[in-house]
């Protein structure tokens, strides 16, 4: 166990002394899924990623950090009807006034990216990976009151895009990703059930210094 | 230089770490302004039958609860509002004047605190106007089905009908058959134009209260 330390030591240590850094700033465009499309089915332009890491040129991959914001938010103006149970009574009722619901999706996760054939051509596809925490900061208010329900949730990202190339060391980006947060504690109406997912269209730009 | 530069370096990502989090407070305020929080519930006993009722009594003056105050032409407009939408509904308002009993009671109520609508005490209301041998229910009644607990936040006006032969005598309850609530209407700006579409919208709400 300790020579394995030692030799995943030496490994990284020679792999930073071949690396360069590398930053991506992209502007992103945010579809909800499943649970978060029930509470807020609105798309979300409001959201940025960026990343910024370690490029290894020898072996064509990236390793790094990747902080993103993507907030959601709808307003429903309507009536919405209701119907409880009060002692041996059955009660109907109905409430309208001005509905608003936010989630700030927060994404800090470590991401390993592979790009194919970076130095032979202009265009350079790539795959990264991510795992980390979301910060989910989750809003519903009506009227004068609101309810707040913030968590943490493990959670894992997936993407796939093209590099293109227009001078050396930048270049302009757009991908396709899905970030998912598993289950953490209640959702803000009480469910056990509160995983969050979404995906993302990414355009902006990566620098490589 | 160099070390400004490692210096800079090493705060980028604790930087980063904190813009994108202090971004979780970033909410969209849609540009509402304080009228576009008024909030109108009602709640009704699904069992009642609304159609039974033809008449209704109501008092000349709002009950103001927890040290509320309300200006006349505010309590004026809101009984008014309230008498024009049930008359529309083809009710018949009757007085105490009268010789006959109505079938409902209709009560106009504001709050300015937090209060769980349950049991509230009319007797200085009632005594005054005389109603004690009139109805038959007076000081420390409380209500039944509809409230159960509701908490209303200050500057709510409640709209109250009251069945008068629901009322238990014994257990000191009287039967509310239709509760509206409009919260938010007692402050702000265009406090009248408020009022109005608070209580049209209640009965907006509630098509069941009608005698055809």
């Amino acid at each position: 166990m300790k020579y394995l330390k030692i030799l995943i030591l030496i490994i990284f240590t020679t792999a930073i002394a071949n690396s360069q850094p590398i930053f991506k700033f992209n502007y992103s465009v945010s579809f909800p899924n499943s649970n978060l499309r029930q509470f807020v089915d609105k798309t979300s332009f409001s959201g940025l990623n960026l990343e910024y890491g370690q490029y290894f040129s020898r072996g064509s991959y990236s390793l790094g950090f990747s902080f993103g914001w993507n907030m959601f938010s709808q307003q429903y103006t309507g009536t919405t009807n209701f119907s409880y149970q009060s002692g041996n009574n059955n009660l109907n009722g109905a409430v309208t006034g001005n509905q608003l619901k936010y989630v700030n999706a927060i994404p800090l996760l470590i991401t390993g990216s592979y790009y194919f054939n970076p130095s032979e051509n202009s265009i350079v596809p790539f795959v990264s990976f991510g795992t980390g925490t979301y910060y989910i900061a989750q809003r519903y208010q009506f009227g004068i009151q609101e309810i707040d329900n913030d968590k943490w949730h493990f959670g894992i990202s997936s993407e796939a895009g093209i590099i293109f190339k227009v001078h050396k060391g930048l270049g302009l980006n757009t991908s396709a990703k899905l970030n998912y947060a598993f289950d953490s504690g209640n959702s803000i109406t009480g469910k056990a059930d509160n995983d969050y997912s979404f995906w993302s269209i990414n355009v902006g730009f990566t620098y490589a210094y | 230089m160099k070390n400004i530069i490692k210096f800079k370096k090493n705060l980028f990502i604790p930087i980063l770490v904190i813009f994108v989090i202090s971004l979780s407070s970033c909410y969209n305020d849609y540009g509402l302004n304080s009228t576009d929080f008024d909030v109108v519930l009602t709640v009704n006993d699904s069992s009642t039958n609304y159609l039974n009722y033809k008449t209704f009594i109501i008092p000349d003056s709002v009950v103001q609860l927890g040290g509320s105050t309300i200006s006349n032409t505010y309590s004026a407009l809101m009984l008014n509002t309230f008498i024009n939408q049930l008359k529309s509904r083809g009710y018949r308002q009757i007085f105490p004047t009268d010789s006959v009993r109505a079938d409902l009671v209709a009560l106009v109520t504001v709050t300015s605190s937090n209060n769980y609508v349950y049991n509230y005490d009319y007797w200085g209301y009632w005594g005054w106007y005389g109603w004690t041998s009139y109805y038959p229910f007076g000081p420390g009644y409380g209500y039944y089905p509809v409230y159960s607990g509701y908490s209303f936040t200050s500057g709510t006006m409640l709209m109250n009908l009251i069945d008068v032969a629901k009322t238990d005598t014994i257990n000191k309850k009287v039967g509310s058959i239709w509760l509206g609530a409009i919260n938010g209407v007692i402050d702000g700006n265009n406090q009248s134009d408020r009022i109005i579409n608070g209580v049209n919208q209640a009965f907006t709400q509630s098509p069941y209260i009608r005698t055809y």
